[in-house]
This record gives C-alpha cells, sequence and structure tokens, in this order.
C-alpha cells in the first residue's frame, strides 16, 4: 500500500516565509511557465498581424462598395434597354414564324426536286443509247463492207469455178487411163509372181 | 498541518563545523521519516535561560538522538565539553522523574566508535549504543533503524532512499547558496529546518508500508 508521504512541519518555522529552496523553486515554475507562454506570444503575434491584416481588407473592401454602387447605376439603363427591346422581340417571334413557313415551303418543294432528278436520269440514260446506237451504226457499216467484200470474192472465184471444172475432167480422164491401164498391171503382177517362183530375183527389175 | 508534540525528535550533538555534514544528515532523516527535528540551535529567546529553554525541548521530545562523539578536549580552551552528556543526562532524568507521558521517552546514543563511551561515561554501560565511524551514511542508517524500532510506524523510507535524497538536497542547496551568496555551513537551524522541508515537500516521494500491520 502505498500513501503520499507526510513531511510534518517545525513550529519555529514559519510558513508564510518562502525558503530558499521554496522560492527557487518558484522562479524556476515562473521560466517554465515562461517557457510554455512562448508559443502563446507567438499566438498573439499572429492574431495582431490578422487583426491588422482584418483592417486592411475592410479598406481594401470600401472601393468594391462603390463599385457595386456604379454597377447599380448601370443595371438601370441596363432595364430600360430590355424594355426598349420587347417590340423587337416581337419582331423576332415573327422572324421565327416566319423560317418555320420556309421550312414547310422547303418540305413541300421535295416532290418536284424528285421529278428533277429523274429528268437528270431519263436525260443520261438518252445519251448512253445514243453513245450505243453510234456503235451499231458501225458495226452495219462493216456488215455491208463485208457483204461487198464476199460478193467481190465470188466474182473473183469464177476462174478458178473454171479451173476446177479443167481439174475435175482431168481427174476422170486420169480414172479412164487407170482403168485402161489395170489389165497390163495384172500381167505385170503375173510375170513378177512367175520369176520369183522360176527363182530369177527381180527386184532390180522395174515395172 | 496540525503540530502534534508526538512527533518531536530531540537532538543533542556537537555544532562545530566539521561536524556539519553530520547534523544536517541526522536533521534530514528526522524530517524525511516524517518526524520534527528539535534542538538547543532554534533557541533565540533572551528572556528565557537556555538551560530552561533545552528543558522545556526535553519536556516535549518523546525520542532524542544523542551523540556523543564530540566529546574532548576543546582546542582553544584545553577543556572538554560537556554538553552533550549532560543534555543525555537530562534526558534521562526526565524518562525516569517524569510523568506517565516522560517515562515512553526513548533514546538514541551515537559515537564514533562503539566502546569509546565507556571510557568517559561509564554509567550508561549497558545501553545500546551505535557506532556512525564519523559517516553520514551510517548516522542516516542507524537514526532511520532506530526511529522505525522506536515509533513502530511503517511509513518511513528505507535508509538508501534518504542517504539518495539528502545528497540530491545538499547539491540543490549548495547550488542555491552559491548563486544566493550564502554560506551553508552557518546557516541558522531553523532556516535549514526550512529549506529541507520545502525541498522534502517539493520532492515528496510515495510513502511506502514496509508490511500490511
Amino acid at each position: 500500500m502505498t500513501k503520499k508521504r507526510r513531511i510534518k512541519n517545525h513550529p519555529a518555522v514559519d510558513l508564510q516565509k518562502p525558503s530558499l529552496v521554496r522560492r527557487e523553486a518558484f522562479f524556476e515554475e515562473v521560466r517554465r511557465a515562461q517557457e510554455a507562454m512562448k508559443p502563446a506570444e507567438q499566438f498573439q503575434n499572429v492574431m495582431k498581424l490578422l487583426q491588422e491584416s482584418q483592417k486592411a481588407l475592410c479598406e481594401a473592401m470600401k472601393l468594391p462598395q462603390q463599385l457595386q454602387d456604379v454597377t447599380k447605376q448601370w443595371r438601370e439603363p441596363r432595364k430600360a434597354l430590355r424594355e426598349a427591346m420587347k417590340p423587337a422581340e416581337q419582331f423576332q417571334n415573327v422572324m421565327k414564324l416566319l423560317q418555320e413557313s420556309q421550312k414547310v415551303l422547303c418540305e413541300a418543294m421535295k416532290p418536284p426536286q424528285q421529278l428533277q432528278d429523274v429528268t437528270k436520269q431519263w436525260r443520261e440514260s438518252q445519251k448512253a443509247l445514243r453513245e450505243a446506237m453510234k456503235g451499231a451504226q458501225q458495226f452495219q457499216k462493216a456488215l455491208r463492207e463485208l457483204q461487198e467484200s464476199q460478193k467481190a470474192l465470188r466474182e473473183a472465184m469464177k476462174p478458178a469455178q473454171q479451173f476446177q471444172d479443167v481439174l475435175k475432167e482431168l481427174q476422170e480422164s486420169q480414172k479412164a487411163l487407170r482403168e485402161a491401164v489395170a489389165p497390163s498391171q495384172k500381167y505385170l503382177d503375173a510375170i513378177q509372181q512367175a520369176i520369183r517362183i522360176a527363182g530369177i530375183s527381180g527386184e532390180d527389175d522395174e515395172v | 498541518m496540525k503540530y502534534r508534540s508526538s512527533d518531536n525528535v530531540f537532538i543533542n550533538c556537537p555544532f562545530d563545523e566539521a561536524y556539519t555534514d553530520m547534523f544536517h544528515a541526522c536533521v534530514f532523516t528526522v524530517l524525511d521519516a516524517g518526524f520534527i527535528p528539535r534542538c538547543s540551535l532554534e533557541v533565540d529567546d533572551a528572556t528565557q535561560s537556555r538551560l530552561s529553554a533545552i528543558l522545556s525541548l526535553i519536556d516535549h521530545c518523546p525520542y532524542g538522538v544523542h551523540d556523543l562523539s564530540r566529546v574532548q578536549l576543546d582546542p582553544s580552551s584545553g577543556l572538554p565539553r560537556f554538553n552533550m552528556p549532560f543534555e543525555l543526562g537530562l534526558f534521562h532524568g526526565a524518562k525516569y522523574f517524569g510523568s506517565s507521558n516522560q517515562k515512553r521517552k526513548q533514546c538514541l546514543v551515537l559515537e564514533t566508535e562503539k566502546h569509546r563511551y565507556q571510557k568517559f561515561i561509564s554509567d550508561i554501560a549497558g545501553v545500546d549504543i551505535m557506532a556512525h565511524d564519523n559517516s553520514p551514511e551510517k548516522l542516516i542508517l542507524a537514526l532511520r533503524n532506530w526511529l522505525v524500532t522506536a515509533s513502530r510506524r511503517t511509513t518511513i523510507p528505507p535508509g538508501e532512499k534518504i542517504e539518495t535524497r539528502f545528497n540530491d538536497f545538499q547539491t540543490r542547496i549548495r547550488k542555491i547558496c552559491q548563486k544566493e551568496g550564502i554560506d551553508y555551513n552557518a546557516m541558522p537551524f531553523i532556516e535549514l529546518v526550512e529549506n529541507m522541508t520545502d525541498w522534502l515537500k517539493i520532492n515528496q516521494i510515495a510513502r511506502t508500508r514496509l508490511f500490511n500491520p
């Protein structure tokens, strides 16, 4: 068990009179308190600075006050201007209506626009047809030229026809000749056979 | 705080300069143990004779510390100083002849060596005497232990603690006296008690009971 110590006082000691130790301890406490008060002093200095800056701010705020008065005065003519502008606003409304009607008109004009597009397409197809027709004309011309050249060829072939007839006659005469020569051929073959049988080589012999 | 005479300890010891440290140690131990040191040095009344003042002190002190270590020839006069043995005798007389309160008186006799007293005051042979070898530490320990035994109080701090605190006080007061230009060794008894009391109050320690009765 622990209790706080009890130090007894001597009857001859004057408790009102501080001893050296008590005085020194007191001064030490005062010094400690002063040390502890230093931050508070700094705080007070800061507070002073703050108050001064607030004062300066109040002074500086006086000018904006004047500015506000001027602004108020400036706002009043603007109000009057706005009032004066009201008829112009009506004009703007009318303008709006006009613009809307123009829009409606544009919408209504769109079918004729489509017709114009079809016309354009038709024109272009016509052009293309014309271009295509030009080629056909050239073909016809070439065909005509071909027919003419065929005709000329045919005319040119006529003497050759005659030559064929002569050739035919020649071939027929050759045929007749070959038929006329045929018995003699048989005769020659028989001779050659006979020679072979006789053992006479007739290889060098010509018929 | 109410003054109680039951806390009074009569200090009967030499007051010469060589004994100053021992005397201061004795006064400090009595205060730190929770008692009040009383001594003939506090008597400063011209209307009262020194003897009657000492008798009055002895009357009001249930405890007494008597140091006989300085019973020797005075170098200036060549005669021995008998104040301490005389006051010890008065204390014993009060105990023997006094009222029931006085009969409860208890005292501690201190000496430099244990049996030296027998050579000059053999009448007190058989009384337990403590030797301090002129060492304040030994005096503190002997006085503290005797106070514990005599008072049966369990709140007295250990001797080592008292010794440490006494050294701390000495360092502090010497520094203050040096700063103030005061001779600490010549400080009047009451002023010394004042300073010790205040120092102890400022540097209070928890009082520890040695055991739970």
